[in-house]
């Protein structure tokens, strides 16, 4: 598994909110919202509605029959030639990818942006063994010169300037420094045309996983997808057990919804089906087609009928770009490999709260994620789910904060009727004394110093509505009112 | 519409922070002849918990304000937010009490921010309200209240019959403003990193007034406006309007 | 090792904990699979609905193709559809070009047609001795497809005994040919007729490309690059 460092998502965020270049990139991500909204206005609401809806329950029928789909797809898989790998975690994963590439003498392997890929941390481990692996998505490409893990599901370079890019260029590849984007793209493009040609594997992710066919579905635009499963003699394709789909039929729904909610796109300039390797018939392909199926954690999430809705996600990005938290502190706060809402929402679900504690409080509920999605993921209500399993939740999942614990007993029995209540305000009122300025506090101790670092916190009453309304209980006189 | 009968919650904060807002409910409610109660047992509807993920304490709160509320023809509260907690969460909040299900389903249709009330359920185009002065006024969409509750088009109904006043729409209007409960205590960067940008967007709309159908909300915007001191004040629609009814408010 | 039964146990299990312990059992399986007489059907009443709603689906096309930048042209025969492809070709100074045997390519006449014009033309197949290497270094690439949806001007092709999945992929340009009755409304329309034709064949051994357009990134501030792995250039050649 690549690094994980959710624990770091606050002074992380800081980071990315005091950076100007980051926060001139993440103003981008408004294409984003704009190409989306654009998009769905020229396909028709109502119709997008409709697709919607229909995704909805074509997910929610496949998750609830998984195990079906999944021995469908694998069995169509082999007989159309390939080779189907179940693995239950990213170590075995790993592991079944090394035996294909030490079995046939791999050394250079071309990868095709996949988030499986980079849940399951593949790059280094084929590293490990001695073999190149060369990303060929032009974003993904230049994180993994950068080092880095990508920053948004679709857009993997995104806190990138093309002067960034060119200094990258530059140190790692020798390149002369560029100021043309397009320029830095054919820098790129020369570079992997030859890692396409030479390479003996090919990875790549899968969109979608067709049961009735065993065919996997790539959406691509820069035709790398169709590289690593066209030129190389092995091709490797990982997807994680939820995006499977029963038919072929499925993908009219999934496919608009998709680019769509994703860049704007009616459609991306290529959709590769595969099924299997190359056969008999066929001029060129693969000789070799191996499907590798995750679990990872997802079955925790399955079992969780709170939880299992995370998996209808078609990674389409759509919420980490309406995201207010995510448009501020970018992708690398949220420590692992999904980011935004939904990364916040599958990461705690994969790796345990306790590690990745922050992510689920990060948010402010405001429910845009859920509004953008096209699948109707709730997530705020995950969110919300995750947050009681952390104060709550079983020894394993419980990291409760004591002084919080402490503070909300105190509230739950000042809101347990209207005397303690009213109580409780007489107290704040005096309490609040020495800290007030005309009709607002501008200093509390911690843990609401965090308030009033920045905003002035308004004073509790003198007389609060319950007083007030013995003395309202009465209406005025109707004639006040018609003689107006 | 005669015989009209509403109960107020007038939710926690406003009680103990803004029970301006709480008069100014009560005034416009009896200004369009709705007869209002005040169920005295009430107090807090449970949000806080839940937004905090101390859900046992929000399941007793919830249980409680059932109870309350039991007797209540029709709620209204000055706040989209504390409805949505009623309207979205008590179905799963209070699951595991099968013999509420009724109780909660009934209650969840019954219980109205200020705003849909007037227009969805009352009909009110106009509440015949007047400023004293020409004053421009922008609306910022509450979170809840818009996503959860489709207010939107409510208050803006309300606000542009008001003579004398001028709404501007604020750029980026349905963004959040990064308040989210404890959100904006446990990540106070963020939470101003978004705030500062709404704030923009207010200064730049040249309002004179920002208001919205959530207190809370507007305790977050308000706070910082206040201290960097802005020229747009905060007021709560509900205050704002009853300002221009014969015998206004302070406000 | 995880073996698929193993794996598809535990998901069992979860799924048996998902589902507050009610047992799912296979015939369950509420997404029935297309059925072959029911496919077949469909698939003959929107051929004809679609025949009836050509017209109107080439105007459609034409609109959506410049939207997503092709470079469409509509000929009325094979001759002219020859002379438009030997165009664009000298047009771009090509020395060579590979194509596939596809019929729509195939009965064009192109090879005669170009080596007139000193262009040389390459049925690309396993038989050449270094097919990626042809195809990385030919000028253009020219293939027949085998559907075109109108909506969002994609063209669809399998890879097949004379049409190389390269053919179309490692050229800097491509030319995509098609007839007018090869033409859909919709991607739900094109997969009623894959779905019809693998039913028919029972051979589900494809690889499909569904082109829509030139090769693009936005990865570097968003701006649009054409042309990166992929063809920069691409042409769509309609015979009506
Ligand atoms: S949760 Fe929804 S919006 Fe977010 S990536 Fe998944 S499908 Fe897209």
């Amino acid at each position: 598994m690549p690094s994980i460092r959710t624990k770091e998502f606050t002074p992380r965020a800081s980071e990315a909110i005091n950076n100007p270049t980051i926060q001139e990139s993440l103003d981008r991500l408004a294409n984003f919202r704009q190409g989306r909204a654009d998009a769905i206005a020229e396909f028709g609401q109502e119709r997008w509605d409709e697709h919607s809806k229909r995704a909805r329950e074509i997910k929610e029928k496949t998750l609830d029959h998984l195990d079906h789909y999944l021995d469908l797809l694998s069995t169509n898989v082999e007989r159309a030639g390939g080779k189907v790998f179940f693995a239950h975690d990213t170590q075995e994963a790993n592991e079944y990818v090394a035996g294909v590439a030490r079995a046939n003498g791999v050394k250079t392997v071309i990868k095709s942006k996949s988030m499986v890929s980079e849940e399951m941390g593949i790059s280094d481990y084929l590293v490990g063994m001695g073999i190149e692996p060369v990303e060929t998505d032009l974003g993904e490409y230049i994180i993994q010169l950068a080092k880095e893990a990508p920053y948004h599901i679709i857009a993997p370079a995104l806190h990138k300037s093309k002067e960034e890019v060119s200094e990258l260029f530059q140190r790692v590849l020798g390149s002369p420094a560029e100021s043309d984007i397009t320029a830095l793209a054919g820098i790129a493009r020369k570079v992997l045309r030859e890692k396409f040609l030479q390479a003996d594997m090919g990875m790549t992710g899968a969109n979608f996983g067709v049961a009735e066919t065993g065919t996997i579905v790539m959406v691509t635009n820069e035709g790398n997808g169709r590289m690593s499963s066209s030129l190389p003699r092995v091709h490797v394709a990982t997807m994680g057990m939820e995006r499977v789909i029963p038919r072929l039929s499925d993908l009219s729904t999934f496919l608009p919804l998709l680019t769509r909610s994703a860049t704007g796109q009616r459609i991306t300039s290529y959709v590769a089906f595969a099924t299997g390797p190359k056969r008999r018939n066929e001029e060129d392909g693969p000789e070799e087609f191996h499907l590798v199926i995750l679990d990872n954690g997802r079955s925790k999430m399955l079992a969780d009928p709170q939880l299992r809705e995370a998996l209808y996600c078609i990674r389409c990005g759509a919420c980490l770009n309406a995201c207010p938290v995510y448009s501020k502190v970018g992708g690398h706060a949220y420590g692992w490999v999904y980011p935004g809402p939904i990364g916040a929402v599958v990461t705690p679900s994969i790796l345990g709260i306790p590690i990745a504690k922050d992510l689920p409080f990060a948010s402010t509920l405001c429910g845009a994620c859920r509004e953008v999605c096209p699948i109707n993921i709730d997530i705020p209500r995950m969110l919300l789910k995750l947050r009681s399993d952390a104060t709550e939740g079983p020894a394993g999942t419980k990291k409760p904060d004591r002084i919080e614990s402490m503070m909300m007993r105190g509230w739950r029995m000042t809101v347990s009727g209207p005397r303690m209540f009213g109580l409780a305000g007489k107290i704040a009122s005096i309490l609040q004394w020495p800290l007030s300025r005309n009709k607002f506090l501008r200093r509390l101790p911690p843990p609401l110093s965090g308030w009033t670092k920045s905003r002035d916190f308004p004073k509790v009453a003198a007389k609060p509505f319950h007083a007030r309304w013995s003395t309202m209980a009465i209406p005025p006189e109707k004639g006040d009112k018609d003689g107006k | 519409m005669p015989g009209k009968k509403a109960s107020l919650f007038v939710t926690c904060s406003v009680d103990q922070f803004y029970p301006e807002i709480g008069e100014a409910t009560v005034k416009l409610l009896r200004h369009l002849d709705v007869e209002v109660d005040f169920p005295g047992e009430q107090t807090c509807c449970g949000q806080v918990a839940l937004n905090g993920g101390y859900h046992s304490h929000a399941v007793a709160v919830a249980r409680r304000f059932v109870e309350v509320f039991r007797g209540s023809e029709v709620i209204v509260a000055p706040s989209g937010s504390c409805v949505t907690t009623v309207f979205t969460h008590y179905p799963e909040l209070l699951r595991e009490f099968p013999e509420l299900k009724d109780d909660v389903e009934s209650l969840r249709n019954r219980t109205f921010e200020l705003s849909q009330y007037l227009v969805d359920i009352m009909g009110v185009e106009d509440i015949g309200s007047s400023l004293p002065q020409p004053t421009r006024v922008a609306y910022h969409d509450c979170c809840h209240a818009l996503r959860d509750l489709g207010v939107a088009r409510q208050p803006r109904q309300l606000l542009q019959a008001v003579d004398g006043l001028e709404l501007v729409e604020l750029t980026d209007s349905t963004n959040c403003c990064g308040f989210g409960g404890t959100f904006s205590v446990k990540y106070p960067e963020i939470s101003m990193a978004i705030l500062n940008e709404k704030l923009g967007h207010v200064e730049s709309s040249g309002a004179d007034v920002l208001t919205a159908v959530d207190a809370s909300c507007l305790m977050h915007m308000g706070g910082a406006m206040r201290r960097q001191s802005m020229k747009a004040r905060p007021m709560h629609i509900a205050e704002l309007l009853a300002s221009g009814l014969p015998g206004g408010t302070n406000a | 090792m995880a073996s698929k039964e193993a794996f598809l146990a535990t998901v069992r299990v979860a799924l048996a904990k998902g589902n507050d312990g009610a047992e799912v059992t296979h015939a369950d399986a509420s997404l029935n699979l297309a059925d072959d007489q029911d496919i077949a059907q469909k698939a003959k009443a929107l051929r004809e609905s679609l025949a009836q709603r050509r017209d109107s689906l080439l105007e459609q096309l034409h609109r959506s193709a410049l939207l997503q930048e092709w470079k469409i042209v509509f000929v009325s025969s094979d001759a002219e559809a020859r002379e438009a492809i030997v165009d664009i070709a000298t047009g771009l100074a090509a020395n060579t070009v590979v194509r596939t045997s596809h019929l729509a390519v195939e009965r064009l006449g192109l090879d005669e047609a170009l080596e007139s014009k000193s262009i040389h033309s390459v049925l690309l197949n396993s038989h050449n001795a270094d097919m990626q290497g042809t195809a990385a270094g030919a000028d253009i690439g020219i293939t027949g497809m085998d559907y075109l949806i109108a909506e969002t001007a994609s063209a669809s092709l399998v890879a097949r005994e004379g049409a190389a999945r390269i053919t179309s992929l490692l050229p800097p340009v491509h030319i995509a040919v098609a007839q007018a009755d090869q033409m859909v409304e919709t991607m739900e329309d094109l997969l009623i007729f894959r779905e019809a034709e693998l039913a028919e064949e029972s051979d589900l051994n494809w690889y499909m490309n569904l082109i829509s357009g030139p090769s693009k990134t936005a990865d570097i501030e968003q701006t649009i690059v054409i042309g990166v792995h992929g063809p920069g250039e691409v042409h769509l050649v309609v015979i009506r």
